[in-house]
């Protein structure tokens, strides 16, 4: 295990050391001259549903984890383009079609040529773009391999500045600089992936000393073949060794470059699972073809492996044998995977992410919502006609329609925590191990809450709680899953390889974060029905939400206290200290503080219905500081889940909350005034 | 709480303070306090570092002020000036107290007492002890750190934070071979900043020791001719505090004054010095060691191996692991130590805590215990049990009342 570790840091040094040659150097891969004077590979193939298939079903490891390929290639088009598609012009025929991840790394893969010009990286700041010499096109707008290209040497030299600088402290148009010239050099070396095969020695063929060249078979240099001959030669020719004098062994760097897919050791491409059983760590082709120029040992297993690698790209232009080799390829990887006992949930998160549950689940509940809405203004019409209270209003079509509402309602919460089990299975963990996953756990346990509220009541009311809950929160989820880019299941750091207490504190303290968002929606509902003039002070329907959401208040006290507490007890466990005053803690503490504030004021009689609404609107704010304000401050130990562009988020829910607390404040005024003087009116309900 | 009383006129003093400290407005006054010196103390963290923070807004009695400016910039709001607001505001350690008369007070002594407040008040016992338990550990708890080489043996720990001078005859060493040390607690003499100086005295040296000049991080600089606090030719250079108080380097100007001939030595006392400053005092040697508090623990801990194991593929830690032999009295047992399985024995802990690394990637490596004594190590945990067994306790009685006032049906005000 040991010299393991020491050989992945080693390769982790050299393939920085590789990328920093490359980097100044500042020459892009050599995808273009053998490919270009190619037979260009069909669009066809690459569109094959069957070979889609067989390439989105390989396992390989990324990440500290085996994970089909599609859920690499998925992610990285997220954090290059913000999408998990990317839309592909004819130039001939102007006429679009839109590539899947797989279909997009095919297309980059054999046809770089055309993957150069996709619509591929986000710059959302055009200062960034003015600073490395671009044209700032719409805000946005996406640029190309070949939009970038002409910066490409200012962007490594920008990047190379600026990754000195500590990363919260960056302006934000070099945070930008440095995202975009990473994942720049990422698609450059998936656009070069087959360089290995197309050119290993780029155009230095001709300068290849005659051992190694004379390993060709059949007209074309096969690396499986030849490495053996390069180790051999470097072994008798050591001053040879050395990447800056050597062309041709520069050009081999550049084609492991290109086959590793990766300047992150963590993502390289690894589709080897190893024979040795002992050893963990899968490997790749680029790893293969480093360890032979750099002089290490490489086995005739991980030549063989190489080879049938290689077939694959050399069949290219026979589709029927291209799939054959694909197949025997992804074939051999799962048998090998499958006798060590890996890989098993490949094919459940190819599925999971096929039926992607929680956009399907906000979906459910944006159709609740309209049969909602259509249900409320049904009953209105009645109330008007009849003029009566909203609340007294009977209307057969209105009862029919929220009937109904329970039906996507409850599919909604299914597909959720349908999405949330398979997690758990994939990972074999509970089910919140990240930010994203309290984002979806909260999300979803709001909208359950939400529904047994509407059990109890009856009203409309809580099932509108829950589909708002259920919409905000799946949205935010997809848009932080899309912001992030970064697989949202992830390995775990070593002290939070716990099932137990994962299961315990973090699930309760985040029932307690879903609970108390959930009070403050019920009292956003009433100052919404108050402003609509539905609801008077002090009436039943306000007296029903008002118990609703003090209930969710005591409830969310119980979670947020026990959440907090075994928190404490987990650190204490793990490190000795039952409390640290650590950001995280603090902010769970003053949830539970907020939560005493409420009970306790109410208790004195501080506050009453305005003031207790008023109260858990702050509630709400508290929570969203708690849940993502202290993971932008970038201390503590739980200072894991810094996001770009959260804090204009959080000022905004803060101001809207803020404004809404004002409006409350406002009305509790009038209220008194009214019950003070009932004569005078008031242009606001009066308190009942 | 009750809420039947006296009219004011009738309540004598002691019982209109009783009043008040056990009311709900003055628990919701501290509740209130505390969450905002809570966000503040969190907001502070960020420029002053978790120690300096913790110290001026949990620690202590009173807040003396508000650094706005880092709060505002805390919360990424471009504010690039200094902004001190000298508003004092009480600090968690007193909000704590009150609260705890609070609840005593008002939670266990006026509620009213009864099947009804059955779950409230066990949740306030629950809480109470809590808040005791935070106090024994503030008062009681001995915390550090012990980091071992493999194959290398050791019995004492080391504090985080604490700073002590340690003054040891080291020649001619004691002869039943035992270490014994004559302890200056860092309290003594950490204000002696900007050329303050104190003497210290014991009958048990043969001479004076005089700390000057005590600064919190700084590093030795060769001194130049103006420099007038120079000792040997060096002098102690400020820098700027560290955010993490444990990576400070504090150190101080001594003097020794001998007490028979009132000779005077001087010298550079610094936390990352090589070896302690020694002197000699007639036929002795001493050494001043400027250095963390230790403390010796009832057993030896000898480190056998450490593991450090990755997620494959990558260099993210997946678990530490260290085989060591512990050795009481000459009787040796081994232990694993990993992450979430510490080791406990005679009332103390060690916990994984980390690893370093000396010169790069293939240099030795050590393993780091972070060890614990805390005479309420458990009792958060049978609070928190206590807690949820009040709260539910108070749910359900809280819920059976409810379903009872509506008859056992819950209807909606449409069909009322």
């Amino acid at each position: 295990m040991k010299t393991h570790q020491l050989q992945l840091r080693s390769l982790a040094k050299k393939l920085l050391a590789s990328a920093c040659l490359m980097l100044g150097l500042a020459l892009p891969l050599s995808t273009t001259m053998a490919e270009e004077a190619e037979k260009p590979v069909s669009l066809d193939l690459i569109r094959d549903k069957e070979v889609v298939e067989l390439f989105r079903s390989l396992p390989v490891l990324d990440a500290g984890r085996i994970k089909p390929l599609d859920t690499v290639m998925r992610f990285r088009l997220l954090r290059f383009r913000g999408w998990q598609s990317v839309p592909l012009t004819d130039k001939a025929t102007g006429k679009k079609e839109t590539l899947n991840a797989m279909e997009w790394m095919l297309l980059s893969w054999l046809r770089p040529d055309l993957a150069k010009d996709l619509p591929l990286f986000v710059v959302d700041n055009t200062d960034a773009l003015i600073e490395v010499g671009l044209d700032p096109a719409n805000k946005r707008d996406k640029y190309s391999y070949n939009d970038i290209l002409p910066a490409r040497e200012k962007l490594m030299v920008k990047m190379r500045e600026y990754s000195k600088i500590e990363s919260k402290e960056r302006k934000p148009e070099q945070r930008i600089l440095v995202i975009v010239a990473s994942n720049f050099l990422d698609f450059e070396m998936m656009l070069g992936h087959f360089d290995f095969v197309r050119a290993p020695f780029g155009d230095q063929a001709k300068s290849l000393p005659p051992e190694i060249a004379g390993t060709t078979e059949g007209g074309v240099l096969r690396l499986s073949k030849a490495l053996p001959k390069v180790m051999e030669y470097f072994k008798a020719h050591p001053e040879a060794a050395a990447p800056m004098a050597n062309p041709w062994l520069m050009s081999m760097y550049r084609a492991a470059l290109g086959a590793h897919m990766s300047g992150n050791n963590d993502t390289v491409f690894r589709p080897f699972p190893p024979t040795q059983k002992e050893q963990e760590a899968w490997f790749g082709p680029g790893e293969i073809i480093q360890k032979g120029i750099e002089g290490g040992e490489v086995s005739a297993d991980e030549l063989g492996r190489l080879a049938s690698y290689e077939e694959i790209y050399l069949a290219r232009n026979d589709a029927a044998a291209f799939k054959a080799k694909v197949k025997a390829f992804r074939d051999e990887v799962v048998k090998a995977a499958a006798a060590r006992g890996e890989a098993k949930s490949v094919p459940l998160e190819i599925s999971y992410h096929k039926r992607d549950y929680f956009f399907n689940a906000t979906m459910f509940f944006v159709c609740a919502f309209f049969i909602l809405f259509a249900s409320l203004a049904a009953t209105a019409a009645v109330s008007v006609r009849e003029d009566v209270s909203f609340f007294t209003a009977k209307s057969r079509i209105g009862g029919w329609l929220r009937a109904l509402t329970w039906l996507p309602m409850l599919a909604g919460a299914g597909m959720a925590v349908a999405g949330i089990v398979i997690r758990c299975v994939i990972m074999q963990r509970p089910p919140i191990t990240n930010l994203y996953e309290t984002i979806i756990f909260i999300a979803t346990l709001g909208v359950i809450t939400a529904l047994i509220a509407e059990m109890v009541t009856k009203m409309g009311l809580a099932m509108l709680a829950g589909c708002i809950g259920g919409i905000a929160g799946l949205t935010m989820s997809i848009l932080f899953m899309n912001n992030d880019g970064v697989d949202t299941m992830q390995q775990l750091e070593a002290v939070l390889i716990t099932n137990f207490w994962l299961a315990t504190h973090v699930t309760i303290i985040n029932t307690g974060y879903a609970i108390c968002m959930m009070a403050a929606i019920f009292s956003w509902i009433y100052f919404g029905l108050r402003l609509i003039r539905v609801v008077k002070a002090g009436d039943k329907v306000a007296k029903m939400i008002t118990s609703i959401a003090y209930a969710l208040v005591v409830v969310g006290l119980l979670f947020s206290l026990v959440g907090t507490v075994l928190g404490g007890i987990w650190a204490n466990y793990s490190w000795g200290r039952f409390w640290g005053w650590d950001p995280k803690e603090n902010g769970a503490l003053m949830i539970v503080l907020m939560n005493l504030i409420i009970l306790h004021a109410r208790l004195g009689g501080y506050i009453r219905e305005v003031g207790t609404h008023v109260s858990n609107v702050f509630l709400g704010m508290i929570v969203i500081f708690s849940w993502f304000g202290v993971n932008q401050l970038g201390v503590g130990l739980h200072a894991y889940g810094a996001t770009e562009g959260m804090w204009r988020w959080l000022y905004m829910f803060w101001g809207s909350q803020f404004a809404l607390m004002i409006y409350g404040m406002i009305l509790s005024k009038l209220d008194k005034q009214g019950k003070a003087a009932p004569a005078a009116g008031s242009a606001l309900p009066q308190a009942g | 709480m009750s809420q039947t009383s006296p009219t004011s006129s009738t309540v004598s003093l002691p019982a209109k303070a009783f009043r008040l400290v056990s009311s709900f407005g003055f628990a919701t006054i501290i509740l209130s306090f505390l969450l905002l010196i809570t966000l503040l103390g969190t907001l502070e963290q960020v420029e002053h570092g978790l120690f300096a923070s913790q110290k001026k807004y949990f620690d202590g009695l009173i807040v003396p002020n508000i650094d706005l400016a880092c709060c505002l910039r805390a919360m990424h709001v471009d504010y690039k000036g200094a902004w001190s607001l000298p508003l004092p505001l009480p600090g968690a350690a007193l909000l704590m107290v009150l609260l705890f008369f609070n609840m005593v007070c008002g939670g266990l002594i006026r509620i009213r007492k009864g099947i009804r407040n059955i779950g409230v008040i066990i949740s306030h016992i629950s809480i109470l002890w809590m808040l005791v338990a935070g106090f024994v550990s503030f008062e009681w708890k001995k915390d550090g750190n012990m980091a071992l080489y493999e194959g290398q043996t050791s019995d004492e720990f080391q504090s985080y934070h604490d700073s002590v001078l340690e003054i040891e005859r080291i020649d001619p060493a004691p002869k039943d071979g035992k270490r014994k040390a004559l302890v200056i607690d860092g309290s003594e003499y950490q204000d002696l900043i900007d050329g303050k100086a104190r003497t210290f005295t014991s009958n048990d040296l043969p001479f004076d020791l005089m700390v000057i000049n005590y600064e919190v991080n700084c590093e030795p600089k060769r001194a130049t001719p103006e420099q007038k606090w120079a000792a040997d030719g060096y002098v102690l250079q400020r820098l700027e505090k560290r955010q993490e108080a444990e990576m400070n380097l504090d150190g101080a100007y001594i003097k020794i004054v001998d007490k028979k001939s009132k000779q005077e030595q001087t010298g550079l006392a610094w936390r990352a010095a090589a070896a302690p400053l020694s002197f000699k005092v007639g036929d002795e040697t001493y050494a001043i060691d400027l250095t963390r508090r230790r403390w010796k623990l009832p057993f030896a801990l000898r480190l056998e191996k450490f593991e450090r194991e990755v997620h494959p593929g990558t260099d993210r830690a997946r678990k530490f692991t260290s085989r060591a032999t512990k050795i009481t009295n000459g009787h040796e047992e081994k232990k694993i130590i990993t992450m979430n399985a510490p080791v406990r024995d005679a009332g103390y802990i060690l916990f994984q805590a980390s690893f370093s690394q000396d010169r790069g990637a293939n240099g030795p490596m050590r393993s780091v215990f972070a060890v614990v004594s805390n005479p309420s190590d458990k009792w958060p945990e049978y609070a928190c049990y206590m807690a949820i067994v009040g709260l539910l306790l108070h749910l359900i009685i809280r819920a059976s009342m409810f379903s009872r006032r509506q008859g056992g049906k819950l209807t909606p005000p449409s069909a009322a």
